[in-house]
């Protein structure tokens, strides 16, 4: 049975989208890259891909009852422990862009619930999981809504071939540039977003 | 026949050399009590891409195991030997 968020957010949300540098192939293996402000995110970004399951990213916390293990792993979540990443989550994770599936990861490193619409330095690890899995990386932009009537706005990029970027053996320094050229692109989408006419 | 910890070290040393070739550090002097963090100045993605690099290069596979269980050289070393001998 498939569980989507789409449905009720088309209904809700009523979301739109934006491609201002063009509409992105959506199949096969993808690494969404999105900003995170809201715990409905998975929700917004759900909508951007309404015909594709998502695999997301949660912390430990999350599964530490049986019941909510089984509902996040039935969400097909990747649990990761934040305190001491295991190595195990990155394989996880590069096996599933492996199977061809879309993973959403939210690349702070948590939500960002409190402050204004800053992007913070996005944890360097995506990199390596887009080049260990030649999966291309999409940046989305979520924007915040002001009204709770107000339409959802996202703003999708396009792809990025990490593995273009950094050949077959970067160095670490390589890897950690490469994260800040994809936060750029997240900036650059945040940028059209308040700039739009 | 299984590596001594020496041998694993040198190899250990080789796989450094090629993901961080601009480290300040003295590869050839890697010794088993220097801390990844401190003396060797990996960050968290540096540690993630050595494990990958160190798992293709002695064709092992790090389960069950976290940032926080590998804080020095000698723990990595002691993890490659384990993980040989299975």
């Amino acid at each position: 049975m498939y569980v989507t968020g789409a449905i009720p957010g088309l209904l809700w949300l009523r979301p739109k989208l934006h491609y201002p540098f063009g509409k992105p192939d959506k199949k096969g293996p993808l690494l969404v890259l999105a900003n995170h402000h809201t715990l409905i995110d998975p929700i917004l970004v759900q909508m951007a891909f309404p015909f594709r399951r998502l695999n997301s990213i949660a912390t430990k916390d999350l599964f530490d009852t049986p019941a909510k293990a089984r509902f996040f792993t039935w969400m097909h979540c990747i649990k990761i422990d934040k305190d001491n990443f295991a190595i195990s989550s990155f394989h996880q994770i590069v096996d599933r862009l492996k199977e061809k599936k879309l993973v959403l990861i939210f690349p702070e490193g948590g939500v960002q619930l409190q402050g204004d619409n800053e992007i913070q330095a996005f944890k360097s690890g995506v990199v390596l999981m887009a080049h260990r899995s030649g999966a291309p990386v999409i940046p989305l932009y979520i924007a915040k809504k002001q009204k709770w009537y107000h339409r959802q706005h996202i703003v999708m990029g396009q792809a990025v071939d990490v593995k273009q970027l950094l050949g077959n053996i970067p160095t670490v320094d390589a890897i950690a540039s490469v994260s800040k050229v994809l936060r750029e692109k997240e900036i650059e989408l945040r940028t059209y977003y308040e700039n739009r006419g | 026949m299984a590596m001594s910890r020496n041998e694993i070290i040198k190899k250990l040393a080789e796989v450094m050399a090629l993901t961080m070739p601009d480290t300040a550090i003295d590869l050839a002097n890697l010794r088993e009590d220097m801390t990844l963090v401190g003396d060797l100045g990996l960050t968290s993605v540096g540690i993630l891409y050595n494990v990958i690099a160190i798992e293709e290069f002695f064709n092992i596979r790090f389960d069950n195991i976290g940032f926080a269980d590998l804080k020095t050289v000698g723990e990595v070393v002691s993890y490659i030997e384990k993980k040989s001998g299975e």
